[in-house]
C-alpha cells in the first residue's frame, strides 16, 4: 500500500497493511530526512481533521500526537515506546500516529535519531 | 554525489559528477513524482531573506474591501496604502497575494515614501538560515533573498510591480526630481542592507534582476555603479552572487551582464522563449561564469521525445558541462492546471531528468576523446 492508499483504508474503516505515520507536513520540513522518511512509507498531512480519545469505541480513530519527550530517552527506549502503543491497541487498524509539534531547533538530531 | 554536493562542486567551481537538476522549491510541490524526482538526483532551491525590515514610526493599518488585502501607512507626511487581491489561486498562495494597488500613485505620495524608506531598521534573524541549512541537509541548496531587488528595481515595486508599471514610467518623466530624490533615499537605505547581507552567515546571495522590460541603458545608469561597488565586496566576504536574468531578451543584455562581474547568471531561458543561447552567452560571459538554465517549459508541448532531445542538445552545447545547472525559476510544475497539462508537464520533466542521466555527466560526451 502506497501512503494514500493506507490513510484512507483507516479512515474508512478498512483493513490496512499498518499503522500509518502521518506528521503534519510543516513539522518535517524538506529536505534529505524528510526524503528518508517519505521513502520509508511517511505521509504528509497537508492538514488536521480528525481526532480521538482512547476508550471512545472502536470506530473512533485515534490519531497520536507522539511526546517527543520521548525522545530525549534512548532511541531504544523510543523505539520500545512505539511498539507498546502499537500494541496497545490492537488489532491496529483505526490508529494513526503523527507529530504535531515542531521538531525545528537544537532537538533536532534527537528527535531525528 | 548528493545534492548538495553536486551544487556546491559548480558553484565553488570544482567538478560535479553530473550537471545539477535544481529547480525553485515552490516550482515542485511536495508530492510523490516530486519525491521521485529528488531520489533521482533533483535538488531544491530555497529562497529566503535572513534579514527583516520595520519602519518603528510608521503605524501600519490592515483592512479588508472586498477581495483586497489593503494595507494603510500613517505617516507624519501622510498616510499611503496598498491593496494585494487575495485568493487568485495557487501561484499566489502567500498572504501577499497580487499586487493591485502600489504605494506610489501621485507626486503627494512621494514625501510619505521617503519617511517610510528613512524610518527603515533591519533586523537580522540567522536562524532562517541555519534551520533551513539543516532541514535541507543533502537536498538543497539556501538562496539568501534579502537582497532580491537592486535599488532601481525597488522603485518598480513602490509603484506597484505589474499594478504601477505605466505610473512608474511616467513618473521618471513627469517628475525627474522626485524620482530621483526617492532613488537616492533607497540607494541610502540598500547600501545598509548590503552590508549586513555581506556580514550574514549566507554564501549564495541572490541580488538584482535582468527583467527586460527595460533596457540595458537604464540599468547601466541606475544600477550598474551599485553593482559594481557592492558584488565585489561581497565575493572578498566570500559570497557566491548570482543574478536572476529572466528577461526572454537577453542579447540585448550580454555585454552588461559581463561587466556586472556575478558569479551566477540564473533564471537564463534559451530559445525558444529567450533569445540568447547558452553557446553564445558562453563566448560572452566566459567559461568560469555558472550558467543556471530556467527550462523553457513551452517545450513541454512537443511531447517527451522533443524535451529529451533538446535537452540533450543544450548540454552538448556548453561542454565540459562542469559550469552549467538546469533548473526552474519560473513555473515548473506550478503551471500544471489541469489533468493534461500536468501529464505533459510530468512527461517533460521526466524526460529532462533521462537527458541529464544520458547526457550530462560530467565530463560531457561531446568532450571525450
Amino acid at each position: 500500500m502506497d501512503f494514500r492508499t493506507r490513510i484512507t483504508t483507516v479512515l474508512h474503516h478498512q483493513n490496512l497493511d499498518r499503522v500509518p505515520f502521518v506528521p503534519y507536513d510543516n513539522l518535517v520540513p524538506r529536505g534529505d530526512f524528510e526524503r528518508e522518511m517519505r521513502n520509508r512509507g511517511k505521509g504528509n498531512m497537508i492538514s488536521c481533521f480528525i481526532g480521538g480519545q482512547a476508550g471512545m469505541g472502536k470506530a473512533v480513530i485515534i490519531y497520536i500526537n507522539f511526546p517527543e519527550t520521548v525522545f530525549w530517552s534512548r532511541v531504544e527506549a523510543a523505539k520500545q515506546y512505539t511498539l507498546d502503543l502499537i500494541r496497545s491497541n490492537p488489532p491496529g487498524d483505526r490508529l494513526i500516529i503523527a507529530a504535531c509539534c515542531d521538531l525545528n531547533g537544537d532537538c533536532l538530531r534527537i528527535v531525528r535519531t | 554525489m548528493n545534492f548538495k554536493d553536486r551544487i556546491n562542486a559548480v558553484l565553488h567551481h570544482k567538478d560535479p559528477d553530473q550537471v545539477p537538476f535544481a529547480p525553485y522549491i515552490e516550482c515542485f510541490p511536495s508530492g510523490e513524482y516530486e519525491r521521485m524526482l529528488r531520489n533521482r538526483g533533483m535538488g531544491l532551491v530555497v529562497r529566503k531573506p535572513t534579514i527583516w525590515e520595520a519602519t518603528p514610526d510608521v503605524p501600519i493599518e490592515k483592512k479588508v474591501e472586498g477581495e483586497l488585502s489593503v494595507t494603510i501607512y500613517h505617516t507624519p507626511k501622510g498616510d499611503v496604502r496598498a491593496a494585494y487581491k487575495q485568493h487568485s489561486g495557487r501561484l499566489y498562495i502567500d498572504e501577499s497575494g497580487i499586487c493591485v494597488e502600489g504605494l506610489l500613485k501621485s507626486i503627494q505620495d512621494y514625501e510619505p515614501i521617503m519617511y517610510m524608506i528613512e524610518d527603515t531598521v533591519f533586523h537580522v534573524d540567522n536562524t532562517i538560515y541555519m534551520d533551513t541549512v539543516r532541514d535541507l541537509g543533502g537536498d538543497g541548496l539556501f538562496t539568501e533573498y534579502g537582497c532580491a531587488l537592486t535599488p532601481y528595481g525597488h522603485t518598480r515595486y513602490i509603484f506597484g510591480e505589474s499594478s504601477g508599471f505605466d505610473t512608474w514610467v511616467f513618473e521618471q518623466a513627469d517628475h525627474p526630481k522626485e524620482f530621483a530624490r526617492l532613488f537616492d533615499a533607497i540607494i541610502a537605505r540598500e547600501e545598509r542592507r548590503m552590508q549586513l547581507i555581506a556580514e550574514s552567515p549566507s554564501e549564495y546571495i541572490r541580488f538584482g534582476d535582468i527583467d527586460g522590460s527595460w533596457g540595458p541603458e537604464v540599468v547601466r545608469r541606475y544600477d550598474l555603479p551599485f553593482i559594481k561597488k557592492w558584488i565585489p565586496y561581497l565575493q572578498s566576504m566570500g559570497k557566491i552572487c548570482c543574478v536572476h536574468a529572466h528577461a526572454i531578451n537577453l542579447v540585448f543584455f550580454k555585454d552588461l551582464i559581463g561587466e556586472m562581474g556575478f558569479n551566477v547568471v540564473e533564471a537564463f531561458t534559451p530559445p525558444p522563449v529567450g533569445n540568447l543561447s547558452i553557446r553564445d552567452a558562453r563566448a560572452a560571459w566566459g567559461k568560469d561564469t555558472i550558467i543556471w538554465v530556467n527550462f523553457p517549459e513551452t517545450v513541454f508541448y512537443q511531447g517527451p521525445q522533443s524535451v529529451k532531445k533538446y535537452t540533450q542538445d543544450l548540454l552538448e552545447s556548453d561542454p565540459p558541462g562542469n559550469r552549467l545547472v538546469i533548473g526552474f525559476t519560473e513555473m515548473g510544475l506550478w503551471g500544471a492546471s489541469d489533468s493534461e497539462t500536468e501529464r505533459l508537464f510530468k512527461e517533460g520533466i521526466l524526460a529532462i531528468a533521462d537527458a541529464i542521466d544520458e547526457a550530462g555527466d560530467f565530463p560531457s560526451s561531446s568532450t571525450v576523446g
